[in-house]
């Protein structure tokens, strides 16, 4: 008879339970290909022509890769809901997909069909990480930590990555950069086998799409995503900003390997950071730090600008990155259970990638300087976390959203059933609001602030209907 | 029914012979390019180097214009078995880079005036001219105006005319 051993703790650190842990494999393979990957550009022609030439070919490849992912974003989710495993076949096809770009890109390295070959990567990783995001919380039993699972799989993908990357300098220096774009592809095309293993274990979305949608505009949910909405375009607008930057002032390639690896660095910290301050405070609190943190970094950076400080504010950003996706992830878990299943997640991780995908357009199509890149990032993130800050501290202390009247937050939720196409519960809400006007103002006798309230109320309404709503 | 069949084969293959006939080679000389200008003008200007250690050589463009990305590749990919070439867009990334070459004095820093890709400059002579200036660690700089012909497969430098650094002069 045999018995199966279990995990030990090391393991289980690592790679989680099994229900997960070869999902946590896979996202390894594809961190190592993506690591070996980004050291053979080192080798490229990139590296070779000026800045201001390759510019305008980087913003069409860019503008290229929004493209497909606005044409991504609506049909993924029905994809993902029609065809059974459809999410296994999307990563699989990822996988293979890079390895025929990188066997291509290694015969053309220095040539100019390099942006093509590259920029097809880069898409093809970003729907691998939207389909990947997806897949994960089917992944996840229903008494699992979400966070928890995917902060194990992002940490152990760095470990796996940095020591991939390792690898891959070696036979760069020893064997040369094509070398180095076949072990990236070999790595991809472990990856593609692995996901084919996968393919039958993710599950499709069995909750009720529409309620997922509305509880994700809901308080909670919504700021999370667009406080991850603002990292994530600051991490796009800094990636793409110093590559050009310090490549247009003479730095040499070490010193954006360095920023790479400290953003990777960064990120690691953060799955280790994350839970600790999640344990002593809530989601909330650890967007404000990942907000605060990146703001305080860059404008330090800008201010005292030098190799170190930029080093340091890029690690800080990656930080603040991999904190932000733990607390969204934990928001979404707590506030927007029904937001778990795939298809919701493709969507929303389709949004966040785009939102990476505009940023790093504006950074190509801007150019200045690597010190004033720096200090409009500070400015952005700075007016984003005071923002945050009062939208906090305001909705805590001035206007908690308890003290609302019970009128005005069952219109608020009217409005939110309009807009996601409820219009039957919406309306019967808001007939019900309307037809007791002082729940709405919260005051008794009515008087002219009451009335004006009912008034915004009752327009509020109709917009969200495209007509009037008569009581 | 016959005969149109017969007009229509005599039209295709006219249309097959006409573009065939166009395609065959004349005496005109083939015109000096872009990228082959380049390379021969850095060719001329830095001591080549070998296919394991190239000449390091760091290319500015004179001017607000940058060289045509296509050239640059083009350029970069021609001399690669004796020059490690790269191509910036300002004097100060040129001092940069050189800095981050292991042996900075060893980098030459040249610059070139930018043609547009394909161009011919004088149909009579078929001859280009290029304003080229160099400069290596502490050297002084030096300028010529080169004139650039086709002889055979090769693209070469027949003529240098000492000129006044206009480019260089302020690194």
């Amino acid at each position: 008879m045999r018995s199966e051993r279990a995990p030990g703790p090391l393991v289980r650190w690592l790679f989680g339970p099994r229900h997960v842990a070869r999902l946590t494999v896979v996202h390894c393979l594809h961190s190592a290909a993506e690591a070996t990957f980004t050291v053979s550009l080192a080798g490229s022609i990139f590296f070779s022509v000026s800045p201001d030439a390759a510019r305008p070919r980087v913003l069409l490849f860019l503008a290229v890769t929004l493209a497909p992912f606005l044409l991504i974003a609506p049909l993924l989710g029905p994809l993902v809901d029609r065809l059974r495993g459809g999410l296994g076949v999307a990563l699989i096809a990822t996988f293979v997909v890079r390895a025929a770009l990188a066997l291509s890109l290694a015969q053309h390295l220095r040539t100019l069909l390099l942006f093509p070959l590259a920029f097809g990567v880069l898409l093809v990783a970003k729907t691998y990480t939207v389909a990947r995001n997806a897949a994960l919380p089917t992944l996840v039993a229903a008494r699992d930590d979400l966070v928890a699972a995917n902060a194990r799989l992002s940490r152990t993908a760095t470990i796996v990555g940095a020591l991939a990357a390792a690898v891959a300098v070696v036979v760069y220096r020893e064997v040369s950069p094509s070398a180095t774009l076949l072990l990236a592809a070999a790595w991809y095309l472990g990856g593609a086998a692995l996901a084919f293993t996968l393919r039958r274990e993710i599950g499709a979305p069995t909750m009720a799409i529409r309620v997922a949608d509305v509880e994700l505009v809901r308080f909670g949910a919504g700021d999370a995503v667009a406080d991850m909405a603002v990292l994530r375009a600051a991490a796009g607008f800094a990636i793409f900003h110093f590559g050009f930057a310090l490549r247009a002032g003479g730095e040499p390639a070490w010193v954006l390997g360095g920023l790479l690896a400290a953003n990777s660095l960064g990120a690691f910290a953060g799955t280790i950071i994350a839970p600790a301050l999640r344990r002593r405070a809530a989601e909330r609190t650890l967007f404000t730090v990942a907000l605060a943190g990146s703001a305080a970094a860059t404008a330090l950076s800008a201010a005292m600008f030098n190799r170190v400080t930029l080093l340091v504010a890029v690690g800080v950003l990656g930080t603040a990155v991999s904190i932000g996706r733990r607390a969204m992830d934990s928001t979404i878990q707590s506030q927007a259970p029904q937001a778990r299943t795939a298809r919701v997640y493709a969507r929303l991780e389709t949004r966040l990638e785009l939102i990476w995908v505009l940023a790093a357009c504006v950074a190509v199509a801007l150019r200045v300087e690597s010190w004033i890149g720096v200090a409009m990032l500070a400015a952005f993130l700075v007016v984003v976390t005071v923002h945050h800050l009062r939208r906090r501290v305001g909705l805590r202390v001035l206007e908690p959203v308890a003290s609302r009247p019970l009128g005005e937050r069952l219109l608020m939720r009217a409005e939110t059933l309009a807009q996601h196409g409820f219009h039957d519960e919406a309306y019967v809400i808001a007939n019900e609001v309307l037809a007791a006007p002082t729940m709405v103002a919260g005051v008794e006798p009515l008087d002219d602030a009451a009335r004006a309230a009912i008034e915004r109320a009752r327009e509020r309404i109709a917009d969200a209907f495209d007509g009037p709503v008569e009581r | 029914m016959r005969r149109h069949r017969t007009i229509a084969a005599i039209v295709l293959s006219a249309l097959c012979i006409v573009p065939s006939a166009c395609d065959t080679p004349t005496d005109q000389p083939a015109r000096v390019t872009a990228q082959d200008a380049y390379g021969a003008a850095i060719g001329t200007v830095a001591e080549p180097g070998t296919a394991d250690e190239p000449t390091p050589v760091i290319v500015i463009a004179a001017g607000e214009a940058a060289v045509d990305l296509g050239v640059q590749i083009e350029v970069i990919g021609a001399l690669a078995d004796r020059y490690d070439v790269r191509f910036v867009d300002t004097r100060a990334a040129a001092a940069q880079e050189a800095l981050g070459w292991p042996a900075p004095d060893a980098v030459w820093i040249v610059a070139v005036h930018v043609i547009e890709p394909g161009a011919t400059w004088d149909d009579d002579t078929d001859e280009a001219l290029l304003r080229v200036e160099r400069r290596r660690g502490d050297e002084a700089v030096t300028a010529e105006l080169l004139t650039i012909r086709r002889r055979g497969p090769d693209t070469v430098v027949v003529g240098a005319e000492p000129v006044e650094p206009e480019v260089l002069g302020e690194i």
